[in-house]
C-alpha cells in the first residue's frame, strides 16, 4: 500500500521502471532517483513525502497504533460491502469486505468511526481500544435526495420545482410486460395509461393531464437518454416506444408540469417521458439472467352469445313478427326467403350435416372457444454488465415470443444492446449506445374479424366433414359473409418493425463548474405491413386472392450541444444551462398491392402475379420535418430553502408556415422548503414540507409536414373511354399556420411524515390550450370546405395526490403501500364556429358516437335517449311520431326514444351529451409485503366515472336474426313483456343507433397483477455459485369489478381507434381484442 | 503549466469541433424549409401545357364526383329523391339521415343534401380554376 498526497506525487509524470528481483529499498531508490522526494516504510506500508518535509509531520502518531476491526451488517444481518469506515478528523479510512468485515489501523486507541455507504445512513460510533465494533446500517429513507432526471441534465428531487414523476427500475420489472407503456401503467398520478386491448405487445395511449388537442397529437414526448423519439406515421397507431425492449429500461422520468416541461418547447405540450436505459458500472462484473413464461387464458366479462337453439328459437321469432312490422311487404312475400323452414332446407347445409332430418340443429359451437387458445409465451432477458473507475460497459440480449389469445396472433421480439462509457481524459467523458430491436406480429383485431366471433352461427361447426370452412353466407340471408376461425386462419397482418438507435455523447470539462455535453443521437425505424387474404375468403370473385406490402422507413437524427455551469456561492447555488439542438426526421414509404392470385401459394412474398382487373397497384409517399431550437434554463437554490428556476426555449420547425417560423417557450417557478426554516421546529411528525408553483408556456407542434402549404389535389375522369388524370382542387394555404399553445399553472405540495416514513405528493394544474389546429369552414361556394386554422382553445384541470407509505419495516417483515388518484375536467373554451364537430369518435356506421361542443368536454359521447320500447297501451302516442324506421308506422314494440323538443320528430334535435369515456377519477393502489425470503405484490387499477359506449350492442342486441345476438335479446320486449329496453326482435327494420342503452357506468376495480416471489437465501445461492435466485409467480387481469352490464373490458377503443381521428373513441366498446387473464411464472438469476 | 494549457487546447480543439459540426452539418434553410417532394403545389406544378389539360380533365373529374355523395351506411345519391317520394324502401332502418328522407324530415344538414350541394359547388371553383 501506497501513502502520499495528491500534491505532491501530482507533479510528476507517470513513470516506467524496469525491475527485476529486486528488494523494495532497491527499487524505491530507483523510481525517486533524481526526485526531490523521499520514502520511509512502515508496517507494510510506503509513504512517499517531499524530502525537506519530516515523516512525523506528515502522519503524526505513526507508531501509536491500535487495529479496530468489525462486521458492518444491514437490517436483515447480511454483510453489506463496500461500506467506507473512516476515523473522524483523519485521512484513514478501510473499506469493508465481501462479508462485510473491516479492519482499520487508528493511531490513537480511542476515536469515533463514521461508516458511510450509498443508500444507508451514516453512522458514528465510539471505539476504545481493541474492542471489535459492530455497526447495522439502516437504509436512508430520505427519498428527498434521490436524483431524478430533468430535461437536459439531473437534480435532487428535493431541488425540484417542477412537477416530476418517476418510476424505479423495480417497479417496471414488477410486470413482465412487453411494452414499456404497460410497465408504467397507474404508476403515477396525473399519467393515465390506457391498455386498450389484450393483442400481445398492448395498443395502449398515454394521456398526461387530459386531452390538448383534437387534430394534432395527444400523446407524449418520448426522449430516451438525451434523445428525441419523435412520434412516427407507424401502422397501428403504434407509437416507437411499443418497440423497445422494457427490459433495458431502469427508470422513467414523467414531465408533467410547465416548468419542466417547457425545456422541450414546441413539443412538450403533452408532457415529455424521459427514459433511462441500463448502463454498465464499475466493480465485479454482473450477469443477470431473467425468464417468464405465461399463458393467456379466458378474460373476465366473456361475451355471452345465444346458443343453437335459443338462435334458431330467436330466429324463428323475428320471421314472424316481420307480418307485424311490414305487412304490405309480408303480404308481397319479401320475407319468403327467411322462413326457417326454407332457410333450413337448404340442400347444401342438409349435404353438409347441419341440420338433422327434423330441422333440429346437430351442432352447438362455442366459437370464442373455437377462436382463442391458451399456449406458453416466452420470454428470456441475459444482462451483463461491468468495467473499472475509467470504463463500464452494459450488453444485454432479449428473445420473446407471446403467442396472443386468438388464435394465429403473436408477437415476437429479438434485442440487442451494446452501451459503453470511458473517462477519457480527466476532463473527458465519452460514451455511446447502440441497440437493435427486431419485432414481428400478426394482427388479427382489424377489419370486423373479431367483430366475426360473436357473429358465426352456433348452428354452424368450424369445418364441415370434408374439411372445408363453414361460413355464415351458407345460411340463406345470414349476415358475416367469412366465419372468424376462417378468416384468422386464412389471412395475414404481418407487422414487421426494426428499430435501431444510437446515440454517442461527450461532456467535457472546460474548467470548474463549467462542462459541455453533446450528444448525437440516431434513430432508424423500418415497419413493414405485409398483408394477404386467401382466395377461399373472396369466393367467386375474378379478385379472389389479395395482397399488399407496404414498407415505411424512419430515419431521425439529432446533434444537441449544451453547456452547464455550477457556481456554489456561500448560501447560494446557481446552476445554468444554455444549449442548441439539431433535428431532422426523414420518412419514407413505398407500398403495393395485388389481387387475383390463381393460386394462395405467394401470400405477400410475390405480388407480381396477381392478375385481377387492377392488377398491381403501388404508390409512395415522403414527409420530413427539421427542428432547430435553442434553450436554456437557470436554477438558483438559495438557503436550501428558496429555489428558482426560469426556462425558455425557441423552437424553429419546418413544419410551421412561412410567417411563423420560430415558436417561443418561457417558463418560471418557484418553490420553498418550509421545513428547512429556521422557525420550523425539526420534528418527526412533520419532517418534510415543501410547496412549489410554476407558470409557464409550452407548444404541440405536431401538426402534419407541410400542412400549410396550398397542396393540389388529383382525381381522374374518363375522356374517349379513356382514363385520364385532373390536377386540380386541394386545400387552401395558410402560411400562418403554427403551433399550438398550452399554458399551465401548477401548485404542488410535498410532504414528509414521520420521518419520511409516509410521504404525501399533492398537485393542482390547470391547463390551457389555445391556438388549436381545427378546420375553420369557408364558405362552400368557394368549392373548399375549410381551412386549417389556428383557432380554438380548451382546458384541462385537475389534482393529483400520490401517497407512500412505508407501514411496517421490521427486520422479517415489511409492508408498503402506495396509492395514488388523479381528477382530470376537460372543457372546450371556444371553437372555429359556435357549431360542434361530431366527425371524432368510434365507427359511426349508425350515426353520431361523439361530439365536440363549447362548454363540454372534448368528444363526449353523443346520441338519444332511450326511454325504453313502445307498450301496447301507448300505440296512440306511438303512432304519431314521423318514422324513425325506415318509413314504417311507429308500433308497440318499437325502440321509444324522448322526444327532446316534443314535435314528435326523432332527429338530431333530440341528441344530447350522454356520457364520456374519460374518467373522474383513476389511480392504483399498491401493496408490497415481504416476509423473511417471501415476497408479495398486490396492485390494483381503478377508474371512476368513466362511460363506456358499447357499440357492439347495434349488431348484437339491436338486430337480431342476421347474425348471431348477445343472450340478452331473450329479454327483448314481447307482449307478455313490455318492461325492457330491447325492441321486439324481428327480422328487418331494426332501429339503431348511439343512444343511452349502449352507454354504460365503465366504472372498475381490477386487479391487474398479484404476484408472489420467493427468494432463494444466500447460503443455497452460495451453494449453486450464484448471487441471487428469485422464483416468481403472477396473475395478470386476475379480476375485474364492475357494477353495470359490460361486455368485455372498459378499457378499450374500437378497432382503428386510439389515435388521429378517433383520439376521443376511449372506451368505445366495438370489437377490440379480447382481454386476458394471464397466469405467468418466472426466474431472476444474478450471477 | 505547459500540461494545462495543453489539455486546454484539446478541449477548445474538442469544443469547436462538435459546435462546427453542427453548424456545417444542418444548414438553416435544410431543416426549416421542407418541401413535400411527394406532392405538389401551385408554385411548382403549372408548368407546361400538359399541365393546363390536366386542369382541364380535373373539371371532368368533378362532374363524376358530384354524384358521390356521402349518405351514411346502406345508402347513396340515389336515395336522395327515390327515399321521400317512397320510391324506394330500406329494411334496415339505421341510417339516421336515410330516415329522415324516408320520413320526410331531411333538411340542409342531412348528408345527402349537403353533399350534394357541396360537390357541386366544388365543380363550379374548379370550373374557375
Amino acid at each position: 500500500m501506497f501513502l502520499y498526497s495528491n500534491r505532491v506525487v501530482d507533479e510528476t509524470k507517470k513513470l516506467n521502471i524496469r525491475i527485476k528481483d529486486a528488494t523494495i529499498d532497491q527499487a524505491m531508490l530507483k523510481l525517486l532517483a533524481g526526485k526531490s522526494l523521499g520514502y520511509l516504510i512502515e508496517s507494510k506500508t510506503i509513504v512517499v513525502f517531499p524530502q525537506a518535509q519530516q515523516v512525523r509531520q506528515l502522519i503524526p502518531n505513526l507508531k501509536a497504533r491500535e487495529t479496530v476491526t468489525g462486521t458492518v451488517t444491514d437490517e436483515k444481518g447480511e454483510g453489506v460491502a463496500g461500506v467506507s469506515v473512516s476515523l473522524k478528523g483523519t485521512n484513514i479510512s478501510a473499506i469493508t469486505d465481501s462479508n462485510g468485515n473491516y479492519s482499520l489501523n487508528a493511531p490513537d486507541s480511542n476515536g469515533t468511526l463514521v461508516f458511510s455507504f450509498i443508500g444507508y445512513a451514516t453512522v458514528e460510533k465510539l471505539f476504545s481500544g481493541s474492542v471489535p465494533i459492530n455497526v447495522t446500517m439502516i437504509v436512508d429513507n430520505k427519498a428527498l435526495e434521490e436524483v431524478v432526471v430533468i430535461g437536459y441534465g439531473t437534480q435532487r428531487k428535493s431541488d425540484l420545482t417542477g412537477a416530476v414523476a418517476s418510476v424505479k427500475e423495480e417497479q417496471i420489472r414488477e410486470r413482465a410486460a412487453p411494452s414499456l407503456n404497460q410497465s408504467l401503467a397507474g404508476r403515477m398520478a396525473g399519467v393515465q395509461v390506457n391498455v386498450n386491448s389484450g393483442r400481445p405487445g398492448g395498443k395502449s395511449n398515454i394521456r398526461i393531464r387530459g386531452f390538448s388537442s383534437i387534430n394534432t397529437s395527444n400523446n407524449p414526448l418520448f426522449v430516451m437518454d438525451g434523445v428525441a423519439l419523435p412520434q412516427s406515421n407507424l401502422s397501428q397507431f403504434s407509437s416507437p416506444i411499443d418497440f423497445i425492449n422494457p427490459n433495458d429500461i431502469v427508470s422513467v422520468e414523467v414531465l408533467k408540469d410547465a416548468s419542466s416541461t417547457a425545456i422541450y418547447g414546441a413539443r412538450g405540450a403533452n408532457g415529455v417521458i424521459l427514459v433511462t436505459t441500463r448502463k454498465g458500472r464499475s466493480g465485479e462484473s454482473r450477469v443477470t439472467y431473467n425468464t417468464d413464461f405465461g399463458v393467456p387464458t379466458m378474460g373476465p366479462n366473456k361475451p355471452e352469445v345465444l346458443n343453437a337453439r335459443e338462435y334458431l328459437a330467436v330466429e324463428e321469432l323475428a320471421y314472424k313478427n316481420m307480418q307485424k312490422y311490414d305487412s304490405v311487404g309480408w303480404a308481397r312475400g319479401n320475407y319468403a326467403p327467411f322462413n326457417p323452414a326454407i332457410r333450413r332446407a337448404n340442400a347444401a347445409l342438409m349435404a353438409n350435416g347441419v341440420f338433422d332430418a327434423n330441422g333440429n340443429p346437430l351442432h352447438d359451437t362455442d366459437w370464442l372457444k373455437a377462436t382463442t387458445q391458451s399456449k406458453l409465451s416466452q420470454n428470456h432477458q441475459l444482462g451483463l454488465t461491468g468495467g473499472n473507475d475509467r470504463t463500464t460497459y452494459a450488453v444485454s440480449l432479449g428473445y420473446r415470443n407471446d403467442y396472443g389469445f386468438i388464435i394465429s396472433s403473436f408477437m415476437k421480439r429479438y434485442s440487442g444492446r451494446f452501451t459503453v462509457e470511458d473517462q477519457v481524459k480527466k476532463w473527458l467523458r465519452v460514451g455511446g449506445t447502440l441497440s437493435y430491436n427486431a419485432q414481428a406480429e400478426n394482427i388479427v383485431d382489424i377489419n370486423s374479424n373479431i367483430r366475426q366471433i360473436v357473429e358465426d352461427l352456433p348452428i354452424l361447426p368450424v369445418n364441415y366433414p370434408n374439411g372445408t370452412f363453414a361460413n355464415n353466407r351458407d345460411y340463406p340471408g345470414a349476415e358475416g359473409t367469412y366465419s372468424s376461425v376462417h378468416r384468422f386462419s386464412n389471412s395475414k397482418f404481418n407487422l414487421n418493425t426494426q428499430t435501431t438507435i444510437g446515440s454517442f455523447f461527450s461532456n467535457i470539462n472546460l474548467f470548474k463548474g463549467l462542462e459541455m455535453r453533446t450528444v448525437f443521437g440516431s434513430n432508424i425505424i423500418r415497419q413493414e405491413t405485409n398483408e394477404f387474404t386467401a382466395r377461399t375468403l373472396n369466393v367467386g370473385s375474378a379478385n379472389a386472392g389479395n395482397a399488399a406490402s407496404r414498407s415505411q422507413v424512419e430515419t431521425f437524427w439529432s446533434l444537441e450541444n449544451y453547456l452547464t455551469y455550477n457556481k456554489k456561492f456561500t448560501n447560494s447555488n446557481l446552476t445554468a444551462l444554455l444549449g442548441i439542438s439539431w433535428q431532422e426526421n426523414d420518412g419514407y414509404n413505398f407500398r403495393a398491392s395485388a389481387q387475383g392470385f390463381d393460386t394462395d401459394f405467394y401470400e405477400f412474398n410475390n405480388l407480381g402475379p396477381g392478375s385481377g382487373a387492377r392488377g398491381v397497384s403501388s404508390g409512395s409517399d415522403d414527409t420530413d420535418f427539421g427542428f432547430e431550437s435553442y434553450f436554456g434554463r437557470i436554477n438558483y437554490n438559495l438557503l436550501d430553502r428558496y429555489l428558482f428556476t426560469v426556462t425558455g426555449r425557441a423552437d424553429g420547425s419546418s413544419r410551421f408556415g412561412q410567417n411563423n417560423k420560430f415558436a417561443y417557450f418561457p417558463s418560471a417557478a418557484f418553490a420553498w422548503r418550509v421545513s428547512e426554516e429556521g422557525f420550523w421546529k425539526k420534528n418527526d411528525l412533520i419532517s418534510n414540507l415543501k410547496l412549489r408553483t410554476s407558470y409557464g408556456l409550452t407548444g404541440n407542434s405536431e401538426i402534419r409536414s407541410y400542412d400549410y402549404l396550398d397542396l393540389l389535389g388529383s382525381n381522374a375522369a374518363i375522356l374517349n373511354e379513356a382514363r385520364v388524370p385532373g390536377t386540380g382542387l386541394g386545400r387552401l394555404a395558410n402560411p400562418d399556420l403554427r403551433w399550438e399553445k398550452t399554458a399551465q399553472a401548477d401548485i404542488g405540495l410535498e410532504l414528509g411524515l414521520l420521518n419520511n416514513r409516509i410521504t404525501l405528493e399533492a398537485d393542482y394544474y390547470y391547463r390551457k390550450t389555445t391556438d388549436m389546429l381545427l378546420s375553420a369552414p369557408v364558405p362552400r361556394t368557394s368549392g373548399y370546405s375549410s381551412v386549417r386554422r389556428n383557432i380554438g382553445s380548451m382546458a384541462n384541470k385537475g389534482m393529483e395526490f400520490a401517497i407512500n407509505s412505508a407501514n411496517i419495516r421490521g427486520k422479517d417483515l415489511s409492508w408498503n403501500t402506495s396509492f395514488n388518484i388523479s381528477f382530470n375536467r376537460n372543457k372546450i373554451l371556444s371553437l372555429a364556429t359556435p357549431s360542434d364537430i361530431v366527425d371524432v369518435g368510434g365507427p359511426n356506421m349508425t350515426g353520431v358516437t361523439n361530439i365536440i361542443r363549447v362548454g363540454e368536454a372534448a368528444g363526449s359521447f353523443y346520441g338519444l335517449t332511450r326511454l325504453g320500447v313502445w307498450g301496447t297501451n301507448e300505440a296512440a302516442e306511438a303512432a304519431k311520431f314521423a318514422s324513425y324506421r325506415g318509413g314504417g308506422k311507429i308500433l308497440p314494440g318499437d325502440v321509444k326514444y324522448l322526444d327532446v323538443n316534443g314535435d314528435y320528430i326523432i332527429n338530431d334535435a333530440d341528441r344530447g351529451i350522454i356520457g364520456n369515456g374519460s374518467p373522474k377519477a383513476w389511480g392504483s393502489l399498491f401493496n408490497t409485503l415481504k416476509y423473511k425470503n417471501l415476497d408479495l405484490l398486490v396492485d390494483l387499477q381503478y377508474s371512476y366515472g368513466n362511460d363506456v359506449m358499447d357499440l357492439t350492442l347495434h349488431p348484437s342486441e339491436d338486430r337480431q336474426s342476421t347474425a348471431n345476438s348477445y343472450r340478452s335479446v331473450l329479454n327483448a320486449w314481447t307482449p307478455q313483456n313490455q318492461n325492457t329496453m330491447i325492441a321486439e326482435v324481428r327480422q328487418a327494420g331494426h332501429t339503431t343507433t348511439p343512444d343511452t342503452r349502449w352507454v354504460k357506468d365503465g366504472s372498475f376495480l381490477r386487479g391487474r397483477n398479484i404476484m408472489l416471489g420467493y427468494t432463494l437465501s444466500k447460503s443455497i445461492t452460495d451453494r449453486m455459485n450464484l448471487n441471487s435466485l428469485r422464483i416468481y409467480t403472477s396473475a395478470q387481469n386476475l379480476f375485474l369489478l364492475v357494477d353495470d352490464e359490460i361486455v368485455g373490458d372498459p378499457e378499450t377503443t374500437p378497432i382503428q381507434g386510439g389515435e388521429g381521428a378517433n383520439v376521443f373513441s376511449q372506451g368505445q366498446n366495438f370489437h377490440g381484442y379480447p382481454r386476458p387473464r394471464t397466469f405467468m411464472f418466472g426466474l431472476q438469476i444474478g450471477l | 503549466m505547459k500540461t494545462h494549457i495543453k489539455k486546454d487546447i484539446n478541449k477548445v480543439v474538442f469544443t469547436g469541433l462538435f459546435i462546427m459540426l453542427g453548424i456545417t452539418g444542418c444548414e438553416k434553410s435544410d431543416l426549416l424549409n421542407k418541401q413535400p417532394e411527394s406532392q405538389i403545389n401551385q408554385a411548382n406544378y403549372y408548368t407546361l401545357p400538359e399541365h393546363a389539360e390536366s386542369a382541364l380533365n380535373a373539371i371532368y373529374g368533378e362532374t363524376r364526383t358530384v354524384y358521390q355523395v356521402v349518405g351514411g351506411i346502406f345508402s347513396g345519391v340515389y336515395q336522395m329523391l327515390e327515399a321521400p317520394t317512397g320510391t324506394s324502401r330500406t329494411e334496415s332502418g339505421q341510417n339516421a339521415d336515410q330516415n329522415a328522407l324516408h320520413g320526410l324530415t331531411y333538411d340542409g344538414n342531412t348528408a345527402h343534401i349537403a353533399s350534394y350541394w357541396n360537390n357541386t359547388y366544388r365543380l363550379i371553383a374548379q370550373a374557375n380554376w
